[in-house]
């Protein structure tokens, strides 16, 4: 060293490096507006010093290539948190939507409101006990009954379609999450083969927005692997994708909805409680829909018993004593009566308004009807207040999950910042770059130029000597 | 840290409307705004002590129940955030670090070493003469 040709070399390195580092910087300005690049900055490595005698001399700098900034902890979090804000997020809108199907009991709405229903098709048979051969008031037991019947059971149909839908949107969410996986193991595969002991850049973000995107749609856990792989399982362990192979959920229907499947393992519950928009939509489908149903069931089937048995147990306007017939169509199960509850009587004179025994004037049976409204006989509680309690658990669940939705969307938003702050682009940042690497590169052009005039001048004195 | 609504305001009514804004500040991650708001806490408790609380309040205080539950919600989801970004502000720490020391010792601006070593080098050329 200690050489004008060392110096040119030396100074030669460092245009390159600069030139290097202003077009990381370019790459950067170029993405700013890009949602899933991640920021880099130049790679500077001092080359190796040479020692003469001893003293060590600077071989200057090398720029190789740019770094990427990202931070793998950080991001996974993120991505965990995704698939919460996600799963309470469509869970919510199910919910919501459930909710909708119910006129709370204190809304003064009377259309669909099974609450007032309820109150009026005992209220009907208390009119009826004032005059228990009046044809009008009858009337209006069998309209009062058609009503509420009509609503619990188009409710219940209502409930049925949105389990329907929820289940065609869980089929639709898993074969986005299939060609997810199936891209991200392309993905592994080309960084292991590329990049398998450093940062990939481009694909590493790629495979970073793969995971993002799956993490929207499903409970998934990372696995690093050897030479810079990945695998991801659900939240259940369950493989998804190891390295360059995807292991595709398959469906299969049981029960009228739809099941899936890793390999032979029936992996639905796992999925509800996993996260992600699926994890949302199976809880609605598979637990909030059913249970709401389940309640449905229970009021339609306790009206519809005790009410047919009340009327069995009179005698009608015919004379008939304890014959008068059914009502409501007589369910043999709990389950389905919601949504088959029918008033299949049709004559207002098999009403039977009289006690057992007892002439066609009598009110007796009545009113034993009618007081069905203040007894516990749906779950330990009035018809009412099974209603209600319907209702306000509902309510309390969306205001719940509201609740939950918010706090993770709150901190979905803090990581993101985080991320934002490490990996996005900083315009402001980047002209600061920019101009300090233009800089450096006039300033190591000027010593360039300063090495080529010092270069000339030797030349000139060696020619000078010659002459001399 | 007096704040003009805290003073005008009802206590329950004054609550609510801390807590809203320590969601806010929490979500923002702002320290110094959520200990300002610790303090007007502090300050409404003063108050409280004194005054009794009165139907009203009870009242207010007991509608701004929704708005805790979701604070509570938030801080709990902070807290889990926090060693995460824990080891992100160590991390730029020590980068923090590195870099200053880095600066000390004039070695990684290209410029500025293509200079020092040229002037190393001449310093070499002219002792070789």
């Amino acid at each position: 060293m200690g050489t004008i040709n060392a110096a040119i070399s030396l100074i030669t390195g460092a245009l390159d490096a600069d030139q290097a580092a202003l077009d990381v910087t370019s790459n950067n300005v170029a993405n700013a507006s890009n949602e899933s690049y991640t920021r880099e900055v130049p790679n500077w490595s001092e080359n190796q010093p040479i020692y003469i005698n001893g003293e060590a001399f600077g071989t200057g700098v090398t720029v190789t290539g740019g770094v990427s900034q990202r931070d793998r902890v950080l991001n996974q979090r993120l991505d965990q948190q995704q698939q919460l804000s996600a799963s309470s997020a469509s869970l919510l809108t199910a919910l919501t939507t459930l909710q909708g199907s119910f006129t709370p009991a204190s809304s003064s709405t009377s259309t669909g409101n099974i609450g007032t229903d309820i109150s009026n098709f005992f209220d009907s048979y208390t009119q009826l006990e004032s005059d228990p051969t009046s044809n009008a008031e009858r009337q209006g037991v069998l309209s009062a009954a058609t009503t509420l019947a009509n609503d619990i059971s188009s409710t219940a149909a209502g409930l049925n379609a949105q389990q329907a839908s929820l289940d065609q949107s869980a089929n639709t969410v898993v074969a986005q999450v299939n060609a997810l996986t199936t891209a991200l193991a392309q993905v592994n595969q080309q960084i292991q083969s590329t990049s398998p002991n450093s940062d990939a850049g481009v694909l590493e973000d790629e495979r970073q927005s793969d995971l993002s995107q799956l993490s929207q749609l499903i409970g998934i856990n990372q696995i690093t692997t050897e030479k810079n792989g990945l695998s991801v399982t659900t939240t259940g362990g369950q493989l998804l994708a190891s390295e360059a192979t995807s292991v595709p959920i398959t469906t299969g229907e049981v029960g009228g909805v739809t099941h899936f499947y890793l390999g032979e393992t029936d992996i639905t519950s796992a999925l509800a409680s996993g996260g992600g928009q699926l994890g949302g939509i199976l809880t609605a489908r598979d637990q909030s829909i059913p249970t709401t149903l389940a309640s449905l069931d229970q009021l339609a089937y306790g009206i519809a018993t005790n009410v047919n048995t009340v009327n069995n147990a009179g005698t009608d306007l015919d004379g008939d004593n304890g014959n008068a017939g059914n009502i409501f169509n007589a369910p043999t199960q709990v389950a389905g009566s919601a949504a088959a509850l029918a008033v299949v009587l049709t004559d207002p004179n098999k009403i039977a308004a009289a006690g057992f025994g007892k002439g066609t004037g009598d009110d007796t049976n009545a009113l034993a009807a009618a007081n069905l409204a203040t007894q516990n006989i749906i779950g330990g509680d009035t018809p009412s207040n099974f209603y209600s309690n319907l209702v306000s658990t509902l309510g309390a669940s969306v205001s719940e999950t509201t609740t939950q939705n918010t706090a993770l969307t709150a901190s979905v938003t803090q990581l993101q910042s985080q991320v934002n702050a490490l990996s996005g682009v900083n315009l402001n940042d980047e002209a600061s770059n920019l101009e300090q690497f233009q800089r450096a590169y006039q300033a190591a052009s000027q010593v360039f130029s300063i090495l080529n005039t010092v270069y000339a001048s030797a030349i000139n004195m060696g020619v000078e000597t010659a002459v001399s | 840290m007096t704040i003009e609504w805290q003073e005008q305001l009802r206590p329950g009514v004054a609550l609510k409307g801390i807590v809203q804004q320590a969601t806010a500040a929490l979500i923002a991650m702002d320290a110094d705004r959520l200990e300002e708001l610790a303090l007007c806490c502090a300050d409404l408790n003063r108050g409280l002590e004194g005054s009794g609380l009165d139907e009203e309040s009870a009242r207010a205080l007991r509608s701004a129940a929704s708005d805790l539950e979701l604070l509570k919600c938030i801080l709990h989801e902070t807290r889990a955030n926090l060693a995460v970004l824990s080891r992100l502000h160590t991390m730029r720490i020590r980068e923090a670090l590195w870099l200053g020391g880095r600066t000390s010792v004039e070695s990684r601006n290209p410029g500025a070493e293509a200079f020092s070593l040229r002037n190393r080098e001449r310093t070499l050329e002219y002792g070789d003469n």
